[in-house]
């Protein structure tokens, strides 16, 4: 998945449109209990399990923060799953 | 407590089983079609992610998260929600509540639409209401019967606004409202100033799809609509929505901040989640196949215990969980819900569906929440019943004591 299809993901749990992946959820009109549905969707579509308190770190607050975060993720695993 | 001299605002203790009554009287959703174990795992991501926040105190509002939640469910009935004109409820009960406390001044007539639900009727007398029903013909609630009904009351000294209806597959009856007449009685409430109180809790159980559009599509601003999740999801997260016209936002608002504080942000955010992993469509089809299967089942059984030379009638219904009896002679059926019950098996008579005494010949049957191998031994309990006579009703209901 790229920045862009992730973009896609937000749009479609938050019914939102995400002109730029850098803009923060909430200026995109996304509130705290909606950030939490998307990370959960995040969660079970990656197949990850997000750190609650990482939730609090503004840089995780956008699209392409999230997404940063879901990369190094899967990087730090991916040598655990070979 | 005032309302303590209001007996008639006590709900029925509908909910109760006895150990070797089949119940027919409560009406509860079939909760073997929810997937447990998807939402025991969003619950579990829910409460890990965002515990504090779903856990504590949140505003009055729906919140964003579920708003589109909401608009889906709408609009499969034409109908139309935002953030703002949505109000928060912790299911359609304490929204009848908040109308009838934002909407109506003790003393005021609230029409009704009869047989009518007795939580509804209870939560208006509970407000100061006073209750009068609202004139049917063949085709169910009839506009000139309201304009008659309204200008005579009018005459007669009474304050009149409020008009409440459950116009799809209604509690009691099954009964929906065409959408012409539906129509027809929005220009009534024009011409009479009258708001229209829509409850609709079953009209997305029609057992085909088949959807009726909603009298809040015809005329958003003539209508307060009362939505719930307790039918198409599950009532124990006690979380509707009221949609209501602008000008009345506010006044409905701050009642429901006032009975309840805020909604839930745990079942918001729960609800909220469930939709954007999974939408409605499914869970929807799944509730409409266990409906239509167990409507069946119990119709098919009244047709072959009761049999066409019955005293007893009733019309088949196209959704909702509900079968309304009828007794062609106007015989009581209270007087035989006593032997049903020695006899092994509950239902709600009709008169705990009347405001004024009435609808004493109609009984309920709820098929909603009945096994399925229990269905046929159900009626055929029922029809030995029904098939006494009163004396002997009353002679087996006096012997099981």
């Amino acid at each position: 998945m790229n920045q862009s299809q992730f973009d896609q993901l937000v749009e479609r749990i938050c019914s939102v449109q995400v002109t730029d992946s850098e803009t923060p959820l909430v200026d995109l009109g996304v509130d705290s209990l909606h950030t939490i549905a998307l990370v959960m969707a995040v969660e079970e579509e990656f197949g990850i399990e997000v750190d609650p308190d990482a939730l609090a770190d503004p840089a995780l607050a956008s699209p392409a923060g999230l997404f940063r975060y879901v990369q190094a993720w899967a990087a730090d695993a991916a040598p655990a799953r070979v | 407590m005032w309302t303590d001299t209001r007996p008639a605002a006590e709900l029925p203790r509908l909910f109760e089983k006895g150990a070797d009554v089949i119940s027919l009287a409560g009406g509860l959703p079939d909760l073997d079609v929810l997937p447990l174990g998807d939402i025991s795992q969003q619950l579990a991501r829910l409460v890990r992610l965002g515990g504090k926040l779903a856990l504590q105190y949140t505003t009055p509002h729906v919140a964003k998260a579920l708003v589109p939640a909401v608009a889906d469910l709408m609009a499969r009935e034409d109908g139309h929600a935002d953030a703002g004109n949505l109000i928060p409820t912790s299911g359609s009960q304490m929204g009848l509540t908040a109308v009838a406390l934002a909407l109506g001044t003790p003393g005021d007539t609230i029409l009704v639409q009869t047989p009518a639900y007795p939580g509804a009727t209870a939560a208006f007398r509970t407000a100061g209401l006073d209750l009068h029903a609202a004139g049917e013909d063949a085709d169910g609630l009839c506009p000139q019967q309201l304009r008659t009904t309204v200008r005579e009351l009018r005459a007669a000294g009474r304050t009149v606004r409020l008009l409440y209806v459950n116009p799809t597959f209604q509690n009691p009856t099954g009964a929906t409202l065409s959408v012409p007449r539906r129509a027809e009685i929005l220009t009534a409430c024009r011409e009479l100033d009258l708001l229209l109180i829509e409850d609709n809790p079953y009209g997305l159980l029609g057992f085909d799809g088949t959807t009726t559009t909603l009298f809040q599509a015809l005329d958003p601003q003539q209508v307060v609509y009362l939505g719930t999740f307790s039918k198409i999801f599950a009532p124990g997260l006690r979380s509707g929505w009221i949609a209501a016209p602008e000008h009345l936002r506010y006044d409905l608002a701050r009642v429901a901040e006032i009975i309840s504080l805020s909604p839930s942000a745990l079942a918001q955010g729960a609800l909220a989640a469930y939709y954007s992993r999974s939408g409605w469509t499914e869970l929807i089809d799944r509730y409409r196949d266990s409906y239509r299967e167990r409507c069946t089942l119990m119709a098919d059984a009244l047709d072959a215990e009761l049999g066409a030379d019955s005293p007893w009638t009733w019309q088949r219904p196209g959704g909702g969980f509900y079968l309304w009896l009828r007794h062609r002679d106007g015989a009581d059926a209270t007087r035989y819900a006593q032997a049903a019950a020695a006899h092994g098996v509950s239902f709600v008579p009709g008169g705990h569906f009347s405001i004024d005494g009435e609808h004493n010949d109609g009984l309920r049957l709820c098929f909603s929440n009945v096994p399925r191998k229990k269905i046929t031994e159900a009626v055929t309990r029922l029809a030995a019943a029904l098939t006494e006579t009163p004396a002997v009703a009353r002679e087996l209901a006096e012997v099981s004591g």
